[in-house]
């Protein structure tokens, strides 16, 4: 049906990044450039008295200090919440809290420059878990924690649980864990005294861009982020602290500055994924209807909000979404702990509310006697379905995944002959969003107040606003600009006099290969060859704006900019080729490089000529076109409820394991997933996104952990924080894809990127008890708690005899 | 990381610098030294290269041992056909060692005398504020062994009576004990030959003397020797967290000598002497196999799920291994 949609095409830039000539952060340098490192703090906790940065300045070599009295904006300046400021001035809350900076002709001076920083601190008590950060010695932020939580309610609880003749209640805790990019945090930053240019490895340069306005007053107009490659942040950079303290120091010396986080910093002092307890609670009908659900979530934020609110509303929205149940609610938790600070990850929420949810409802089945299966196509969510939440659902194929994925994990199952070593199969489904309709205001898309006097007159206590001579305002910080309801990307398509084009897109390219995938609409919308276009990155001076690469939204947002630009293209190329066809622009088709009239392939041109053609019509004027797409999705209302996203991709994934009784140890031998994201675009993309997803999911699941003690991180590097190896992956993969025609996608398509890895821990937590009648209540499942609950397991048996 | 390099042509040169020069560092394949020297857990002044030295790396055959000297890189000795015929235990655990690049400069040596592996210890001291940050192990200016306040976990011993609870870090110590090798050791002063497990004290150190350098491992010759190595790891090319090592002399289905060490459970190669007097002298079938490890580690006790898995997986790998020498 088309030439470029739905084959697989490499990426675009796959050869520069194969043969080593693509530019990374850390290949670029400009003339006069200086390097620069942070003053971390040692101490989980500790109010800061003074720093002197007296003797630093006297190394040779070192150029300036700054703390973030130097910075015109520096406090409640980063974060979506905005109390994360570029350079602790207050007090430090977790171990690597940055509160100075050097800059100097190279590292090793900064090294030794941070050596001869005296701050007095004086060491405040810390709080470690999320029990100890519920009701803690010293508040860290003094926000009292229940001004910080939330919750959505559909129906009544009550009477969904009076309705029940079973009910389950289960808890649930997930661990924190690294996004470990390849590419670690980046970035250079040029301010000459006009202009802040910044290139960094960031995924929001429209976000950061504003922020660097905000922070040293300049119009945004001299302020321009651009995007060179980027190695896969998975999440990590839509809170990036140390793009701002870069531009800090080049703002303060008037001088490039670089600065390379190392691994055991981009470990510690960047932002992770949050560590959950959940518990759950779910009233269940004898014939398998669920008449209640209800989930209270509590969040180890670490030592700022960093995107806690937003998660939990997130995940509000997925708890409520998967299955059809009219008395839902979902009640999230920030709490405040001395530990590196959350942001998103790749399911942002997902993988963790998932798995609570996917492991509880496999308990229900085995419980009481149904077929998980069957339970779940009785209960999931279809085709034009509006959830309690207010998901309106359009494409979805979720059912179908479902029974793809049971078959194609019960096909060549064989048990193993050895006793020790148990065979079983899992399995677990999922939904997820396609594009988040945020605004440009947490706080207001969290509780849908746009007006500060109004939240102050609803929650006298809300820790974001101020009052000022009577007035309510919104706390000084970036999330002061007034709300922006949108979701929004555009991008700039130029046709050029033969015909090829000059695409400027808006969203970076985080590695996944957005880029590829731009070129290929507009290459099939327009008829042309993938090599008759060039893609330029995203740059915030390329007069396009979009909202950055996260929430799986790039595909189906910017897709269908870049669609509604060459549809502009076309109907303007079309114009002038009518005359010269003598037939009416709407029946000349682009294809092949050529015009044809529809219906009469012997009346045809070539583009070029065409393009050509409409330039001289047109007295040489650019034929450059503006793209735009803002998705028909809402933001939430003041309840939390709305269709925050206009397409929702569905999946379902199952593993097979071996289980070895003796040791708790699990091998992965198969797994399947079946995702409905609409129509695939680039299969070989899409499934490479899928196999690094399933990949992501099982190391989640089974090792990965960023472990403490008290605050201090022990295992930040490659050496002890245990990714899984890729020996461990499964050698046989099974990846599917349901093509349900989303009608408001690029083709049909929507989101893939961040569902692919969702299923699969609670696929694996369903395995294992089919395995051993085991069920794990933790992430990561590791052989030693695998182990330890198969022994208290037979040593309860054995009790009980 | 300020130091001097050199590179002396002969041992006795060697020695003279390491006598002339304080706070030298031996440099071998320097893949644990430039490492040890990145997390600051030493700062030489001097680093004295043995690459310059003739004669130090070569894998000989004697009527009575198998010598190899103390400068043959892992991956030599990972390939060498004459140790795969005697003892693929060594090899097996050269394989398992980091990656084949590393392995290509790595020596037998330096992976003999490395320093220990510990979280708390040398993992995580790269940036300023982590080294300075609260608690610091007791050997980089801590007061306690934050072992002993945070509990067992993998990564730590679980039996030994040391205060220090760093396993041994090396690899090929583990199946040179059970060949019962030795080492020698060369100062001016002359040469001495150890048992290899004496090389380690408890506490985690060495018992080398200053001045002295290591110039070859013998493995004494047996007879009819079988013997293995299995070592289970994080992933691949990480640090052991168990190894196993085992060498017998069967005469038919009797064992007429049994010898086990592990490593990754205390400070010096392990000896499962409560698995070999079993063994010794018995006639071998599988269900005793089964039987007799699971006296391994009979007597430690268990304080979590770390060390109930460490020792389930050391039952369970000690088993594999003497199913596949049997």
């Amino acid at each position: 049906m088309y030439d470029i949609i739905g084959k697989s095409t490499p990426l675009i830039d796959g050869r520069e990044k194969v043969t080593g000539t693509a530019q990374f952060i850390r290949d670029i340098t400009v003339p006069h450039m200086l390097y620069g490192k942070t003053l971390k703090s040692p101490y989980p906790h500790a109010k800061i008295i003074s720093i002197d940065t007296t003797e630093a300045k006297k190394v040779p070599g070192v150029i300036d200090v700054i703390t973030g009295k130097d910075i015109p904006v520096n406090e409640r300046a980063v974060g979506t919440s905005g109390d994360l400021s570029v350079l602790t001035t207050d007090k430090a809350r977790f171990i690597g809290d940055e509160v100075a900076a050097v800059v100097a002709v190279d590292e090793k001076t900064c090294d030794e420059a941070l050596k001869l920083i005296k701050v007095e601190w004086e060491v405040l008590p810390a709080v470690y878990g999320i029990e100890d950060g519920l009701n803690p010695e010293e508040p860290i932020h003094g926000v009292e924690k229940d001004h910080m939580q939330l919750h959505v309610l559909t129906g009544s609880l009550e009477k969904g649980f009076a309705e029940a003749d079973r009910i389950f209640e289960d808890h649930f805790t997930t661990t924190t864990v690294e996004h470990v990019p390849s590419d670690t945090e980046g970035v250079l930053a040029d301010w000459n005294g006009s202009t802040m240019n910044v290139w960094a490895n960031t995924q929001v340069p429209y976000w950061d861009k504003m922020m660097l306005g905000r922070i040293f007053h300049i119009p945004y107009s001299k302020v321009r982020v651009i995007c060179p490659c980027n190695g896969a942040p998975l999440g990590g950079r839509n809170v990036f602290r140390l793009l701002f303290i870069a531009a800090a120091l080049s703002w303060k010396v008037r001088r490039p500055v670089k600065m390379i986080r190392n691994r055991e910093e981009e470990f510690i002092c960047s932002s992770i994924r949050d560590g959950y307890h959940f518990d759950v609670k779910f009233g269940v009908k004898n014939d398998g209807t669920l008449t209640a659900m209800d989930c209270w979530a509590n969040i180890d934020s670490g030592a700022y909000i960093g995107w806690s609110h937003a998660l939990g509303q997130a995940q509000g929205h997925l708890f409520c979404s998967l299955y059809k149940c009219a008395n839902m609610r979902y009640t999230y938790q920030p709490v405040f702990t001395n530990n590196s600070y959350g942001g998103p990850m790749r399911s942002f929420g997902n993988a963790e509310i998932n798995f609570a949810l996917e492991s509880s409802i496999d308990r229900i089945c085995h419980e009481m006697g149904f077929d998980p299966v069957e339970f779940r196509l009785k209960n999931g969510v279809e085709q034009g379905y509006m959830t309690g939440i207010g998901w309106q659902i359009q494409g979805c194929g979720l059912k179908d995944c479902i029974k793809k994925a049971d078959a194609a994990i019960r096909k060549n199952f064989v048990p193993s002959d050895d006793p020790d070593k148990v065979r079983a199969t899992g399995l677990a489904c999922a939904a997820h969003w396609t594009g988040w309709r945020v605004g440009f205001n947490s706080f207001i898309w969290r509780t849908g107040y746009d007006n500060p006097q109004e939240l102050l007159e609803a929650r006298p206590d809300t820790p974001y606003v101020k009052v000022e001579n009577g007035v309510a305002k919104w706390r000084e910080g970036f999330w002061d600009v007034p709300g922006m309801d949108s979701d929004r990307s555009t991008c700039n398509l130029q046709v050029n006099e033969e015909g090829s084009v000059i695409l400027h897109v808006s969203d970076p390219d985080l590695g996944q290969g957005t880029y590829t995938v731009m070129a290929m609409i507009a290459a099939e919308e327009l008829g042309i060859k993938m090599e008759d276009i060039k893609v330029i990155g995203a740059d915030t001076d390329s007069g396009v704006f979009g909202f950055g690469s996260y929430a799986s939204r790039v595909t189906f947002v910017a897709g269908r900019a870049v669609q509604n630009a060459a549809k502009k293209a076309k109907a303007c190329i079309a114009q002038y080729a009518a005359e010269y066809l003598k037939c009416d622009t709407d029946k000349i088709i682009f294809k092949d490089r050529k015009l044809f009239e529809e219906g009469n392939p012997s009346n045809w041109m070539l583009l070029s000529d065409a393009t050509f053609r409409t330039y001289s019509e047109r007295n040489g004027e650019l034929l450059s076109f503006i793209g735009n797409y803002d998705p028909g999705s809402i933001v939430p209302d003041v309840d939390g409820k709305g269709s925050i996203s206009e397409a929702y991709p569905f999946l379902c994934q199952a593993v097979e394991i071996e289980l070895n009784k003796k040791t708790g140890e699990i091998k992965l031998l198969r797994a399947v997933s079946v995702n409905d994201s609409g129509t695939i675009l680039n299969p070989i993309q899409a499934e490479g996104q899928v196999q690094g997803g399933m990949f992501m999911g099982m190391g989640y699941a089974l090792k990965e952990e960023i472990q403490r003690k008290k605050g201090r991180v022990y295992n930040p590097n490659y050496t002890n924080y245990n990714l899984l190896p890729m020996a461990d992956m499964p050698k046989d993969l099974h990846i599917e894809f349901v093509e349900q025609f989303e009608p408001n996608g690029p083709f049909g398509a929507k989101g893939l990127g961040e569902s692919a890895l969702v299923c699969i821990p609670a696929a694996i937590n369903n395995a294992i008890y089919n395995a051993v009648g085991v069920r794990m209540h933790s992430i990561p499942m590791t052989p030693q708690v695998v182990l330890g609950e198969i022994t208290r397991k037979e040593n309860a048996e054995k009790e009980g005899k | 990381m300020n130091f001097e390099y050199l590179k002396p042509m002969s041992l006795d040169e060697a020695f003279k610098m390491l006598e002339e020069h304080e706070n030298a560092k031996l440099y071998a394949g320097g893949t644990d030294l430039l490492w040890q020297m990145r997390a600051e857990t030493v700062a030489p002044d001097y680093i004295i290269d043995l690459k310059g030295v003739q004669g130090l790396d070569k894998i000989k055959e004697t009527e009575e041992a198998v010598e190899i000297g103390a400068m043959t890189t892992l991956r030599a000795v990972e390939t060498s056909a004459l140790l795969l015929e005697k003892y693929p235990a060594v090899s097996e655990a050269a394989k398992v060692v980091a990656s084949q690049k590393l392995r290509n400069k790595a020596t037998i040596g330096g992976n003999l005398l490395q320093r220990i592996k510990c979280p708390f210890y040398n993992q995580s001291h790269i940036n300023l504020f982590q080294r300075e940050s609260i608690d610091s192990c007791f050997k980089r200016g801590g007061k306690k062994c934050l072992v002993m306040e945070y509990g067992d976990d993998v990564y730590h011993t679980i039996t030994g009576k040391s205060y220090c609870k760093a396993p041994i870090p090396s690899d090929l110590a583990i199946p040179l004990a059970a060949l019962d090798a030795s080492v020698i050791l060369k100062s001016f002063d002359g040469e001495r030959e150890i048992p290899l497990t004496e090389l380690y004290k408890v506490g985690g150190e060495l018992s080398l003397k200053a001045g002295e350098i290591l110039v070859k491992i013998c493995i004494p010759k047996k007879g009819n020797q079988r013997n293995g190595f299995a070592a289970h790891m994080a992933f691949p090319g990480s640090f052991s967290q168990i190894s196993v090592a085992a060498d017998l002399i069967m005469e038919g289905n009797r064992c007429v000598s049994a010898s086990i060490y592990l490593g990754g459970v205390s400070q010096k190669p392990y000896a499962a002497q409560e698995v070999e007097t079993l063994l010794i002298g018995a006639e071998i079938y599988p269900e005793i196999i089964n039987g007799v490890v699971l006296e391994l580690f009979k007597d430690v006790k268990i304080t979590n799920d770390d060390v109930l898995f460490k020792i389930a997986k050391a039952r369970d790998m000690l088993k594999d291994l003497l199913h596949r020498l049997v």
